[in-house]
């Protein structure tokens, strides 16, 4: 028997380490980026799941109908326009600033919607919600640094930081 | 009135772009699996599909890439339609044979407007018939098959432009299992030429380069040799979907002559170290005889003696040489063509496969007029 799903359907590209997960997740009223820092669910579901492995991510070795995502896992995640306004109403934000992301595999630049100053010597990435959002962001994998990905947003997994760097 | 095939495992989608498609004066089939598609892309040959990507049986790109193996369907403009947006994803698209990339979410408009205009630019680029190159030689052995195999090679390189290899060495052509692609039946027996691509499709054989190959047929037939007129008309069905056909012949050509020679563009004759330049002009003259006025003919030398070896006692001792007795420009001069497998697939940087592009791109400029 199927079931309706009311409400939201995020598309969107899950980034680990070694893989890119294409699929769309049932998100309710809320954006996506809600689901993925309610610090009450480890797992996310997708459906209509392709995965790519990420030496050649635009080659897809499969399909699965249903997916459950590790959230701590993730390292990032590619959203549409739709999404990336979404997330970014929820933020109180005042200043734009550069951002400069490592994550193991991955160098993400964008923009980085902060505090109206930030005071480095004092900012922590731990204050932040578990996934940053990087705006008109590039991914980039340090491996194949010529293969990018790039979205409106993109959504960085603060618990998998290397290096956090902004400037104004 | 278009034909055109939408191929989305989102019923709905498939159901809205059909609507879409139609206003703007196509008719419209619809399939919800890669599976389904590439039957109905045979079956209904329409000139435009709009492709999905994710779809659970068969991903789009291998739709793509199969659509693109199939002689019947290798010419059909292809959309891809896939939330894939990213720019790795169109490479994979293009690769794959994909004309045109476009991402969901779309505006119909501007789907609409890209399916036309691709649909244009695919008319505008109208087709003559298939620029057809035959490699001929006065003896055994001097690598004809081998220069077939990788000039055909060369120029299926050419982006967007289909090549088709046939070999005509009825009695044991090896082009087939040079490329790796034997062939399993012969299109002798069978072929008449009643339905066209349809009939010679099973035959057409793809290597993975993208050329395509109608070996011969191994064993060799038993039966009487084709008569004529299917020669002639298989040739014209490959000629009327291919952009360049290059023809491996037997040393004897006997009533092939007239066939080719009519129906040709380029005769490339190859000529050996030891080929008497006396016998070269005898048959020069022959095919100047029955052959179309248009017909070009130039020589192709297969290895000069080294400078070193100038006093070996070989007919052939420099390019000028040949110019000069034959009167017509020497097209190429290779390295010795070395037997079993193309050099173009086994050393592509080779100074040898560098030879061979340049006598291709001689070949394209011949066939577009930019020579």
């Amino acid at each position: 028997m199927s079931s309706v799903q009311f409400g939201r359907i995020a598309q969107a590209d899950f980034f680990t380490t070694t893989h890119r997960i294409s699929g769309q997740v049932h998100t309710g009223p809320k954006p996506l980026s809600d689901l993925l820092n309610d610090r009450s669910l480890s797992y996310m579901m997708a459906v209509n799941v392709y995965i790519s492995r990420l030496l050649e991510p635009g080659e897809i070795i499969t399909h699965v109908p249903v997916a459950y995502l590790s959230k701590e896992n993730l390292s990032f995640v590619v959203v549409q326009a739709r999404e990336a306004r979404q997330a970014e109403r929820t933020r109180y934000s005042a200043q734009e600033y550069r951002a400069l992301i490592t994550l193991p595999a991955f160098e993400i630049t964008g923009k980085f919607l902060g505090p109206l100053r930030v005071d480095m010597q004092v900012f922590s990435p731990a204050g932040l919600d578990p996934f940053v959002i990087v705006t008109e962001a590039t991914a980039q994998i340090a491996a194949l640094p010529e293969v990018t990905f790039c979205g409106e947003a993109i959504l960085v997994n603060g618990a998998r930081l290397e290096s956090f760097g902004l400037s104004e | 009135m278009p034909k055109a095939l939408i191929i989305d495992d989102e019923a709905a989608l498939t159901t809205l772009i059909g609507r879409l498609l139609e206003s703007a004066g196509f008719t419209v089939e619809a399939a919800t699996s890669g599976t389904e598609g590439l039957h109905k892309a045979v079956a209904t040959r329409p000139d435009l599909i709009v492709l999905d990507i994710m779809m659970p049986d068969i991903d789009g790109y291998e739709v793509c890439r199969r659509l693109r193996t199939d002689p019947r369907t290798a010419r059909t403009a292809i959309a891809v339609l896939t939330a894939r947006t990213q720019q790795i994803d169109r490479q994979v698209a293009f690769r794959a044979g994909a004309d045109e990339h476009l991402v969901k979410p779309f505006s119909g408009k501007a789907l609409v407007a890209s399916v036309q205009e691709l649909l244009a630019a695919r008319a505008s680029e109208a087709r003559p018939l298939g620029y057809q190159v035959v490699v001929l030689r006065l003896k055994q052995g001097v690598g004809t098959t081998t220069l077939t195999a990788n000039l055909a090679l060369a120029l299926a390189e050419e982006k967007g432009r289909l090549t088709a290899a046939v070999d005509l060495v009825l009695s044991g052509g090896q082009i087939g299992s040079m490329l790796g692609l034997p062939a399993e039946r012969s299109w002798v027996e069978s072929w008449h030429g009643d339905r066209g691509m349809d009939e010679l499709a099973p035959h057409l054989l793809r290597h993975s380069s993208g050329l395509f190959t109608l070996p011969a047929p191994v064993p060799p037939p038993d039966t009487a040799p084709p008569e004529m007129w299917r020669v002639a008309r298989l040739l014209q069905v490959i000629r009327g979907w291919s952009d360049y056909v290059v023809i491996d012949t037997p040393a004897a050509l006997g009533n092939l002559a007239s066939v080719l020679l009519e129906s040709s563009s380029l005769v490339l004759l190859l000529l050996g170290p030891d080929e008497s330049l006396r016998a070269v002009q005898v048959a020069l003259a022959a095919i100047k005889k029955s052959a179309a006025e248009t017909l070009q003919v130039l020589p192709v030398l297969n290895g000069l003696p080294a400078e070193q070896e100038v006093s070996r006692r070989t007919e052939i001792q420099s390019r000028e040489q040949v110019e000069q007795v034959l009167g017509l420009p020497v097209a190429a001069v290779l390295p010795w063509l070395p037997g079993r497998q193309p050099v173009m697939v086994s050393q592509p940087e080779s100074p040898l496969a560098a030879a061979i592009r340049a006598l291709a791109q001689q070949v394209v400029g011949l066939a577009t007029g930019s020579a």
